[in-house]
């Protein structure tokens, strides 16, 4: 579904990642797990446009995308719930989440019906409908953030680092909703500091290291890498 | 004495009515593209000439000559034609300004977009007197200019249809932003353009209507405050670092705030008036002056804390 090859991403004369090639297939949970820094959100935004690539191409259902702008990536399905959340602080509730259904073009109408859709599966944002996003918590603003991407009705969801700065309790309630995407068919692309949980839900795994990828293989297989739990899962010491 | 402090309240608030209209045409494209206009002065005065133009043309025969049109010339449908017409012919010289004095300026370090945007100023004012010539033309009211007393103060008609019509598009522009599809993601453009655009707004094109409108917004006001004066291509920057001043004070990133500064302006303006006109613009700006050393980014602007 998605294939990045050869990817190189860079600030200015910094490189924040070389060559990297990954590939998620339909109906995966695929996790990019890795140190603070290995270039894992810099490659979640080139995926969905934020920023360019110097060499290597995006393609997305076979159709290639790099120079693709975001906007136009999110009507072809692909969707990123942002590190750090990124809810708009001073729009309600049901508004962000009709800024995310923005690139559907929906009547009023079905507008409400997607919202509450989103509503049915996060049914904290029910409660918090009319308030303002600023006020949330920590994990009620990560909800929005996915729901909203949600409202793209994205066949590809991006979600950078969404167990970020949340309480644990918080942290599975997240995890959990992404075995339900899973199950409701969409294919999900992670990247996640906490590797053990993202290895635990992921069908396949990359391991980015300042910048490249230096292991691959299944979630379970990873977990059992003597390299992996030796530098991301406090195992060895 | 009651007489005179109501007479200098009115005009007060017509004026800055027309400061809180421009303030909030700076306010659209600051919280949008991060970036002014400053040709929005100039904009101001060619809008009032197009109008003029626009009246002359609609009313040949019965409307005086163009440089003294007669008071038929705004009678009936004209006025408001001729506002429409130049808030759509302005609209469009706004989308100009941005391709070319904006966008490839925008976001990059420097500050060349100031230099590009009063360059565009500069040439469309000489174009403008190429045109139009430098002497002032009358533009009048649709409402005459029979003096309303209003409890012993003496208020133009053109001064109270200033005040409604700023107020209307105002209260217009406050509910589309907050009640409609266009507006919320504008104010997310606002927030971050890059977290917009991961919602499938198109940015650039949100940032193309924010000059549309704001230059729009310069050309109506134009239209509007010509009547009170005369349309002159030099009116429109001292309206313009006014209203920019009001912007100023109630925080470039508040819409509502640079409403708030306008009128603000415009009442301190005419009060301070009252008492010593030659004092009038001292005092005024030197409490902004003092406002702002208070708080630097205005009255009712987003303390640079708030965004992390």
């Amino acid at each position: 579904m998605l294939e990045v090859e050869g990817a190189c991403i860079g600030y200015g004369p910094i490189q924040a990642v070389s060559d990297a090639s990954i590939r998620v297939d339909q109906g995966q949970v695929v996790a990019i797990v890795g140190a603070n820094g290995a270039g894992k959100t810099t490659l979640m935004k080139a995926v969905a446009g934020l920023l360019p690539l110097s060499a290597g191409r995006v393609l997305f259902e076979g159709r290639e995308i790099t120079t693709m702008p975001p906007h136009r990536r999110v009507s072809a399905g692909i969707a990123l719930s942002p590190e750090g959340r990124q809810v708009f602080p001073d729009q309600s509730v049901r508004d962000n989440l009709e800024l995310g259904g923005w690139s559907r073009d929906l009547s009023p109408a079905a507008m409400e019906a997607a919202i509450e859709a989103q509503y049915a599966l996060f049914p904290r944002l029910r409660e918090r409908r009319d308030q303002m996003a600023v006020t949330l918590s920590g994990g009620e603003q990560q909800m929005l953030a996915i729901a909203r991407a949600l409202m793209g009705e994205p066949r590809l969801l991006l979600l950078d680092e969404p167990s970020l700065g949340l309480a644990p309790m918080v942290i599975r309630e997240i995890f959990g909703i992404i075995q339900d995407l899973r199950a409701r068919g969409i294919t999900v692309l992670l990247v996640e500091q906490m590797a053990n949980l993202a290895l635990g839900v992921a069908d396949q795994a990359y391991v980015l290291e300042t910048g490249r990828v230096t292991l691959s293989g299944t979630g379970a297989a990873l977990l059992q890498h003597p390299q992996v739990r030796a530098a991301y899962l406090g195992a060895g010491h | 004495m009651l007489a005179t402090v109501l007479q200098a309240l009115v005009s007060g608030l017509a004026i800055g009515g027309v400061y809180a209209l421009i303030a909030l045409s700076f306010s659209i494209t600051f919280t949008t593209t991060r970036t002014l206009n400053f040709a929005q002065g100039e904009f101001i005065g060619v809008g009032a000439f197009l109008g003029v133009t626009v009246l002359y043309a609609l009313s040949s025969g019965e409307g005086g000559s163009f440089a003294a049109l007669a008071p038929a010339a705004s009678a009936g449908f004209r006025y408001p034609v001729a506002a429409l017409a130049v808030g759509a012919a302005l609209g469009t010289l706004g989308l100009l300004l941005f391709l070319a004095a904006v966008r490839p300026f925008a976001g990059k370090p420097g500050m060349s977009w100031v230099m590009s945007t009063i360059g565009f100023g500069i040439i469309l004012q000489s174009l403008g007197l190429a045109v139009w010539g430098p002497a002032p033309v009358n533009m009048p009211s649709p409402f005459g200019d029979d003096v309303i007393r209003l409890g012993g103060a003496g208020v133009r008609p053109q001064e109270l249809a200033v005040l409604a019509m700023a107020v209307l598009l105002m209260v217009g522009f406050d509910l589309v932003m907050r009640r409609t599809r266009l507006g919320k993601a504008m104010r997310a453009v606002a927030h971050d353009p890059a977290v917009a655009s991961l919602m499938g707004i198109n940015v650039t094109a949100i940032m193309l209507g924010a000059f549309a409108l704001s230059s729009a917004l310069a050309g109506v006001g134009g239209v509007l405050v010509a009547p009170i004066a005369s349309a002159s291509l030099f009116m429109g920057v001292g309206i313009a670092l006014k209203a920019f001043s009001g912007a100023i004070l109630g925080g470039l990133d508040n819409p509502r705030g640079c409403i708030f500064g306008g009128f603000a302006l415009g009442l301190m303006e005419s009060g301070v008036a009252l008492w010593q006109a030659q004092w009038r613009e001292i005092a005024v700006f030197l409490l902004i002056i003092l406002v702002l050393a208070i708080r630097p980014n205005g009255l009712f602007g987003r303390r640079a804390l708030d965004k992390v």
